[in-house]
């Protein structure tokens, strides 16, 4: 079992997960962001001696999201691979296991700036790709936070990996990733096990909560 | 007659030192003895006078006794490479360059003598990679870097000397090992090359002479030699005029500057030497306001000043121009300046060695005395003034503990060899344990590096894809280009803390401050830096962009940057003069001065003698404090103070905060603490220690920042180099990751060991603490409950830095400092209530 909580935004029941992942009972739809798959293999390939195993780790924080909801729709929010050379052997094989795993969903990405080298994908793989701006209800999908149109009431993003760095003068706990609701825009933390974060200042009536190893918690800011 | 030929070059010599008015120094005369036999050996002396001339003058002897017929000499046609000359600190080597010039054009030499470091022009390092200098001044970051180019190789068998100046700084540093793999690599290139190193005279000096010529060497044929010893020493301490008014804690001192300012007014030029940079620009401050005619005529420097300003500051303390420069250790090393008649010491210097060697910086005409003055910040600094000069009077100077065969340094080495040829694993290996510091490499370690440049890691763990050195016929070799530039970009053992650079709108830049400073501060926020008063305009591009500003400062920028631990040394001489205190026996103005502070002291608790540990308990606002005084150090004070409220909160549930000095440490708590029970229960016992202290502290933080420096040496964290293009972003990760990376998925990565043993060994003194532990053992605890603070626990109540040993849980300590945050909040809006 993976924890997660219930959380209303924009009028519309979410379940954010520890595992870093956003489902939307409503539509069935799990959504990741920033898997970064293969980053460990790109940088072998560049002689920086990475161990294997964080693309499987990856993976297997969606198996766990997926088998505790009711998922039919798995979409990432850009980023899905690291690089051209994360294509790698083992990243695929990972990859195909994977998809074998789950015959009956529907795979989306959202196109992210390292989604570049996207063409290569193997045809194999039953994803469909799609550009930033699109709509479920009236929320967007996107890769980069943005302005949202009066419209749409929430956009959903990745991109920035956010964390904020929680201490006071007495208790320093560092980094910790987190989803970041700001201006109806909200951003997914960073799914992929080999990620850094970004340490960002919400303004204070922005909402942020924090994705421990054990449970998801409000960070009340200011 | 054929014998006087030899005669003949030294009686040119002779003319020589005749000519500049000097006479050769004894030892230098058996420096050059020793050269020309073909020796190796070490020079050093607590004050810096003649030591270069006795290094330098050894191969330009040689050289001339080789070629005794002047007439055939050719400057158009200078010899092939004879000596390198490795400094620590690029910004030396022009200095340097201009010392070891003056002999060469003194005698007519054909010599040519050149520069290569980080800073030196492209065009003159391709010139390089085809004919070598004769003399070649380096770093030893660019000597690696030259172990990567095969084309040298031939032209590096053929150097007759490396001398190795500074050798006390890159002793027991990975810098230093990096040196010591690039000799072992020369000594294999040419077995009977002569190695010198020049240092300041350490505790441990037969270590450094053994790190220099490698664990192999012929003993016989490396000598010590002693600097010039007669050189006369004045230390003296500044007494508050007001003592019963000086503060018992505190550490900017800036209440003696009127005292400083008229001993500057004195002399003609001083130097000023403060712990910290951001010390330097508060002194520099207040000097200024003190003597506002002083402007122009005094300067700051540091080692976070733009290399302009450094450079100007240089030039003015040569010509004698300034009246006095207020400094870091950044002026510890480097060429003499002549002109300075005083030291200023301001604060602990920490150490004997440290002390000696900045008192050597004044008074360097012939048969002048090196005067300095210490300026203390607190009263109680003055006993470490008395203890300090106990420990030069003895003999007792520092040693410079040695690393044991850091793994990641020997990485980046093996590929170094790789790139520049080649190399077959049992050869280099046989190499690699001829150094001091990896002597003792086992099989399995060496086996280990070898999977870690070729596999990525050990065979059993899983590194597909990976290339980087690669096998062939038994040879190792790096075939990539790509992955041999990248390694000569990131060559060296330097990790310095991410930083930005400093700059006026207008363009002079004034330096640089770290990011971590600047990204606290608001725009229009005023700060002191380089000396002057400034305020943020904006921040891109990795430049902070400043204008002048008037009024006060908001703040001083903090560099990091480790405040140093009081030496061991230093700490038995100061034990030994609270000893003598507790007795009534004052000897020296220092102890005299404190009559009072000593009186107070054993009125309200007592003054420990040297076989005694003193605690004592106090109660304020509702907290129980606990002081320990093992007189220590600081770094040993951390570890045993986190070991013993670990062991105390697993006897009774509590949470400490913690605080530590040089002298002591003082844990919180809200309960009071049984200290006889505490001793019977065995808190202090050396036993289970590296275990304990392991789930004291937050070890496994500290491995993590330990592993930074480690990721880096070891080719995971590319470097790049300022205004390399950022195309390589894409395998750019921080340090942390790769620690959790690791930790996850190859936990028996030697890496990781290293950096948990460098935190133990490095950063917590480990051995210190079992030391001290065994002393405390064997010490009577003196148990006081004193009405007030003592002297002595006072600095501990104030300090602010403090640590806390907890065991809750992540979730928790967030929850409890929402609720701090929360109350806080509320407490400011009912008091913006009350107000209205």
């Amino acid at each position: 079992m993976t924890p997660f909580i219930d959380v209303e935004i924009a009028g519309m029941a979410f379940q954010m997960f520890a595992d870093r992942g956003l489902y939307w009972p409503a539509h069935r739809v799990l959504f990741v962001a920033d898997t970064h798959f293969g980053k460990d293999a790109t940088f072998r390939r560049f002689g920086i001696p990475v161990p294997a195993g964080s693309t499987d780790a990856t993976l297997a924080a969606i198996d766990r999201m997926i088998d505790a909801s009711s998922t039919s729709r798995l979409i990432i929010l850009g980023d899905m691979f690291h690089a051209r050379s994360s294509l790698s052997p083992t990243t695929c094989r990972s990859l195909d296991a994977f998809f074998e795993r789950h015959p009956d969903m529907r795979f989306t990405l959202i196109r992210g700036n390292h989604d570049r080298h996207i063409n290569s994908l193997p045809e194999s793989w039953p994803i469909d790709i799609e550009l930033p701006g699109g709509l479920i209800e009236n929320v967007i999908l996107a890769h980069e936070p943005g302005v949202v149109p009066e419209a749409a009431f929430l956009m959903l993003c990745g991109h920035i990996h956010p964390s904020v760095r929680v201490g006071s003068s007495h208790d320093r706990l560092g980094k910790i990733g987190c989803f970041w609701l700001s201006q109806r825009c909200l951003v997914l933390p960073a799914i992929g096990v080999f990620t850094g974060t970004h340490a960002i200042s919400p303004a204070t009536d922005d909402r942020v909560w924090l994705a421990l190893d054990d449970c998801v918690r409000e960070y009340r800011v200011g | 007659m054929p014998q006087s030929r030899p005669l003949s070059a030294s009686k040119i010599i002779d003319d020589y030192f005749r000519r500049i008015g000097w006479k050769p120094f004894r030892f230098q005369r058996s420096a050059w003895r020793a050269y020309l036999d073909g020796d190796s050996g070490l020079i050093h002396s607590a004050t810096g006078t003649g030591k270069t001339l006795a290094v330098w003058m050894g191969p330009i002897l040689q050289w001339m006794r080789e070629n005794d017929d002047s007439s055939k000499w050719n400057s158009k046609r200078p010899p092939a490479a004879r000596v390198l000359w490795i400094t620590p600190l690029r910004a030396l080597a022009i200095d340097t360059e201009n010392a070891l010039r003056a002999p060469i054009d003194a005698l007519g030499l054909p010599w040519n003598l050149e520069s290569r470091t980080g800073d030196s022009k492209a065009s003159a390092k391709a010139r390089q990679l085809k004919r070598l200098p004769t003399a070649l001044v380096t770093t030893p970051e660019s000597l690696s870097l030259m172990l990567t180019h095969v084309s040298l190789i031939p032209q590096l068998a053929g150097i007759e000397a490396v001398i190795v100046d500074e050798w006390h700084e890159l002793l027991g540093t990975k810098r230093g090992i990096q040196v010591e793999l690039a000799l072992a690599r020369l000594r294999r290139l040419n077995p009977a090359i002569r190695v010198w190193g020049v240092s300041a005279t350490l505790g441990n000096l037969d270590q450094a002479k053994q790190s220099l010529v490698g664990a192999e060497a012929d003993l016989n044929r490396v000598r010590i030699i002693a600097g010039y010893k007669k050189k006369k020493i004045k230390l003296e301490s500044l007494i508050p005029d007001k003592m019963e008014r000086f503060p018992w804690s505190g550490h900017i001192g800036t209440r003696m500057v009127p005292q400083v300012a008229a001993l500057i007014e004195g002399v003609s030029s001083t130097l000023v030497f403060a712990n910290t940079r951001s010390q330097t620009e508060i002194w520099y401050q207040q000097l200024l306001k003190a003597r506002p005619d002083w402007a122009g005529r005094i300067a700051l420097h540091h080692g976070s000043l733009d290399t302009s300003v450094r450079k100007w500051v240089e030039g003015g303390l040569r010509e004698g121009s300034l009246r006095a420069v207020v400094c870091t250790s950044s002026l510890d090393l480097g060429v003499d300046f002549t002109a300075v008649d005083l030291v200023v010491q301001i604060g602990s210097p920490k150490g004997a060695a440290r002390l000696l060697q900045r008192a050597g910086r004044s008074g360097h005409q012939p048969g002048a005395v090196s005067r300095l003055v210490f300026v203390p910040t607190n009263a109680i600094e003055l006993i470490e003034f008395a203890a300090v000069q106990d420990a030069i009077a003895g003999g007792n100077l520092e040693s410079r503990p040695l690393l044991d065969k850091p793994l990641d340094v020997l990485a980046q080495h093996v590929v170094t060899i790789a790139i520049g040829g080649g190399f077959v694993a049992d050869e280099l290996l046989a190499e690699v344990r001829s150094t001091v510091a990896y002597q003792s490499l086992g099989d399995i370690e060496w086996q280990w590096v070898l999977d870690f440049v070729v596999r990525g890691g050990s065979s059993l763990t899983a590194y597909p894809e990976f290339h980087r050195v690669t096998v062939h016929d038994g040879r190792y070799v790096v075939t990539e280009r790509r992955t041999a530039s990248m390694h000569r970009m990131n060559i060296g053992t330097i990790v310095s803390d991410a930083s930005m650079s400093v700059r006026f709108l207008k363009g002079a830049t004034l330096g640089t401050a770290e990011e971590s400073f600047l990204s606290k501060l608001k725009v229009g926020d005023k700060f002191l830096f380089a000396g002057r008063l400034v305020s943020l305009v904006l921040v891109r591009d990795n430049v902070a962009y400043v204008r002048k500003a008037t009024g006060s400062a908001d703040t001083v920028p903090r560099w990091m940057g480790g405040r140093m631990p009081l030496s061991s040394e230093l700490s038995a001489a100061l034990r030994l003069r609270i000893e003598q205190a507790s007795t009534g026996h004052l000897i020296g103005p220092e102890m005299k001065s404190l009559r009072r502070l000593f009186e107070i002291q054993r009125r309200w608790s007592q003054l420990p003698r040297q076989d005694e540990l003193l605690i004592e308990q106090t109660e304020t606002r509702g907290s129980h404090q606990m002081f320990v005084f093992p007189f220590e150090g600081r770094l040993v004070h951390e570890g045993i103070a986190a070991l013993v409220a670990y062991r105390l909160s697993q006897l009774q549930k509590t949470t400490f905060s913690i605080a530590c000095n040089d002298y002591g440490f003082v844990l919180q708590s809200p309960h009071r603490i049984d200290v006889g029970k505490a001793v019977e229960q065995e808190v202090f016992v050396n036993e289970s220690l590296v275990s304990d202290v392991l789930s004291s502290m937050n070890a496994t933080e500290m491995a993590k920042r330990q592993f930074r420096q480690i990721a880096r040496v070891a080719g995971l964290i590319q470097a790049g180099y300022p205004g390399a293009r950022k195309s390589a972003s894409h395998i750019q990760a921080s340090s942390n990751l790769f620690y959790e990376v690791f930790c996850q998925y190859d936990p028996d990565n030697l890496l990781l060991q290293q950096s948990r043993r460098e935190v133990l060994d490095m950063q917590l003194e480990i051995e210190r603490i079992s030391t001290a532990l065994d002393r405390i053992q064997g010490s009577r605890i003196i148990s006081t409950s004193p009405p007030k603070t003592t002297p002595l626990a006072f600095p501990l109540l104030v300090d602010k830095l403090r640590e806390r040993v907890s065991s809750e849980s992540l979730a928790d300590r967030i929850a409890r400092l929402q609720q701090q945050l929360e109350k806080a909040a509320d407490s400011v809006t009912r008091k913006a209530r009350s107000s209205t």
